[in-house]
């Protein structure tokens, strides 16, 4: 028997043919340290002509000669100006994050303003533009403005400051060193809670205000609007999650709703009583859980140490999964939410070998009558391994004897008549994956090819059951019950209804 | 601003590169399983070695530094998409064995927990001393001592007959 770097030896060789010349490496180095180096001379230029905040395009392209030669809609700096030519400046409000400088241009036909982006009252208070509305509003006192810029409502003093602009060449230019002050506000100064329409909207007036708020960054990082109970009542909203935090998305349109901003929320996971929970962190952090009650402000943690939160049909219960020991494996929670009293089921089953320790469960899934809880379990090396095993909370807390299902399955659910619904990947000669439907679970299943040729890793059915959500890579789609297949959002790492 | 290097030693990079990357790649490999993965992160990190090549250059401990790099990389990947590394991503095209590999090691070694392929891939695969194998986990020379014990133990008796060697004993 050889030594084990001598045994580990042939990976090293074989390792050799894998690796390229180190010619292009060095190439993509030298691109990214000569963009850096366009970044500091820009900087030293500006802050030696305007002694001003220094700003920097902010770099998204891979080399930095060919963003010079394209045309248009990227903005250009120069100097103290950011030229964006003028034809792709589009109607209507767009946001602009560049560097330390963030603005909306609004355009409306020929005429063309700058914003600053600045809600004046809290420091790094951001804007929303309404796009519905056509409005601008603050989101933590509902100040309003028109798309003039006009102060419409709320505490704001005066009016949005805007750029200096110009057209010139066919370029709109943005002058951020002339900054023109909003004249002094002429219109009412309404007090907090005396409009119920401005005053902090998203609260406490119609959910429908401002939806589908825009921001320089894209979409606004706020809280969740008021009335997302209608969450589960339906089939009309759905919630995602993705590297910008927890969505709320219009399942007929896919229109965002709203977002709460937690970057490391994934597998969410909406509840009969209309709250979110979700997990935060994972891999190779401890993760935790957490809960959103949209009228609530803040999220709140309720498990410090777990993932793959389910919450039962009647909103008593969490499940979750816990104890990623190395001795034990993973251990099934379930948790009385009145009275915080926990029940444990551990003993995953060794399967193929493998010690349970080295399995996962997740995918948690509640029987609608409460009884049982169907899960996933992944096993083998890199856990490329799948079954559903489902477990009745009545046994004796040991997950060994918990009932299989035969075939390579993941992320069980179930409609709301008891059926059970997995996903099994690569089951098609496409590669793809089938949805598998058990009506019996001691029967063989019939399956469902609407989603033929996707990759699926994660199935949920809306409360009314008649609408199946299923995200293939970060892609949701949502298939009602005639087999209607739209793509309603994405990009999402989790989906729920 | 990173600085900028002057006129980075090319020769000395390629001398490094060519000696280094298939150890870093196979070290990879038995950490993440996948040989595509550790190749992709293994030349992202030896780009941004390049970035820096003036000071990466003088480090005592360089290829502990591309270690920890590159499995940076690694856990930024994973985090991204933390439930599709764990129960998709890897269905599509993974070879499930390293054909290079006698099939008991290669299955021993992937029962292994996360920190023990670590500790194994760095020291046998990559070649670290003990102590480097310290830096490049970000752990205490006497925890990185315990986890290769403990992944030998474990090794071995997945594998019987699996030699045990005295630790300590600097190649």
């Amino acid at each position: 028997m050889k030594a084990l770097d001598e045994e580990l030896r042939p990976l090293v060789d074989a390792s050799a043919a894998r690796i390229g010349d180190p010619g292009p490496l060095r190439e993509r180095a030298r691109r990214r340290r000569s963009r850096r180096r366009i970044g500091l001379a820009a900087t030293l230029v500006a802050v030696a002509a305007v002694a001003s905040v220094p700003f920097l395009i902010r770099d998204e392209g891979d080399d930095p000669s060919l963003r010079v030669t394209t045309p248009d809609s990227t903005p250009r700096q120069i100097g103290d100006e950011i030229r964006i030519a003028f034809e792709a400046v589009p109607e209507g409000a767009t946001g602009y994050h560049i560097d330390l400088h963030r603005f909306f241009v609004v355009r409306d036909g020929e005429r063309v303003r700058a914003f600053v982006d600045d809600a004046q009252h809290l420091p790094g208070e951001r804007l929303w533009w309404c796009p519905r509305e056509k409005q601008f509003a603050a989101p933590t006192h509902g100040e309003t403005f028109a798309s003039d810029g006009t102060k419409v409502a709320g505490p704001a003093q005066r009016d949005l400051d805007q750029y200096n602009t110009s057209v010139e060449d066919g370029d709109l230019v943005i002058n951020l060193a002339q900054v023109i002050r909003g004249a002094p506000s002429t219109a009412s100064s309404t007090p907090p809670g005396e409009d119920s329409r401005f005053t902090t909207p998203w609260n406490r007036g119609p959910s429908s205000y401002c939806q589908g708020a825009l921001t320089t960054d894209g979409v606004a990082p706020v809280r969740l609007p008021s009335r997302v109970s209608v969450f589960t009542a339906g089939p009309e909203q759905l919630v995602t999650t993705n590297d910008h935090g927890v969505h709320l998305i219009d399942a007929q349109t896919g229109r965002e709703l709203a977002l709460l901003d937690d970057r490391a929320a994934h597998s969410p996971a909406v509840a009969s009583d209309g709250t979110v929970w979700y997990t935060v962190g994972g891999s190779n952090e401890p993760s935790s859980i957490w809960r959103l009650d949209p009228t609530d402000d803040a999220p709140a943690q309720m498990i410090a140490r777990g993932f793959a939160p389910a919450i039962s049909p009647d909103a008593r219960f969490l499940a979750y999964v816990t104890g990623a020991d190395e001795s034990e494996g993973n251990i099934l929670v379930v948790r009385d939410l009145s009275d915080g009293s926990e029940r444990r089921w551990t003993g995953l089953p060794a399967r193929d070998n493998t010690p349970p320790s080295a399995g996962w469960i997740s995918y948690l899934a509640w029987h609608p009558d409460g009884t049982h809880i169907a899960f996933g379990f992944s096993y083998g090396f890199e856990h490329t391994q799948h079954e559903i095993d489902v477990v009745a909370l009545t046994s004796d807390k040991t997950l060994a004897d918990a009932e299989a299902l035969p075939g390579r399955l993941i992320a069980p659910a179930w409609t709301p008549g008891g059926v059970l619904l997995a996903i099994e990947p690569e089951a098609t000669v496409d590669g793809g994956a089938r949805i598998v439907r058990f009506e019996d679970l001691n029967a063989a299943p019939t399956s469902d090819e609407r989603f033929r040729g996707l990759n699926l890793y994660n199935i949920d059915l809306s409360a009314d059951g008649e609408h199946l959500l299923a995200r293939s890579g970060s892609d949701v789609f949502v298939a009602e019950s005639d087999a209607v297949l739209r793509r309603v959002a994405g990009p999402a790492s989790g989906a729920s209804w | 601003v990173e600085e900028p290097a002057g006129d980075p030693q090319t020769d000395e990079f390629d001398v490094w590169y060519s000696s280094s990357a298939p150890r870093l790649v196979a070290t990879l490999t038995v950490v993440c399983g996948d040989p595509e993965v550790a190749a992709d992160a293994a030349a992202e990190a030896f780009v941004r070695a390049y970035e820096r090549w003036r000071r990466v250059s003088r480090m005592e401990h360089r290829d502990a530094w591309l270690f920890r790099v590159a499995q940076n990389i690694l856990r930024r990947q994973a985090r991204r998409s933390a439930l599709e590394r764990r129960h998709a991503a890897r269905w599509a095209e993974r070879p499930a064995d390293a054909p290079e590999l006698r099939i008991e090691l290669w299955r021993a070694v992937g029962e292994l927990s996360h920190r023990q392929r670590e500790a194994i891939g760095l020291r046998y695969v990559l070649g670290l001393s003990q102590r480097e194998v310290a830096a490049a986990m970000g752990v205490a020379e006497g925890t990185a001592a315990a986890t290769l014990a403990h992944a030998r133990q474990r090794l071995a008796s997945l594998i019987d007959a699996m030699p045990e060697q005295p630790e300590g004993v600097e190649r």
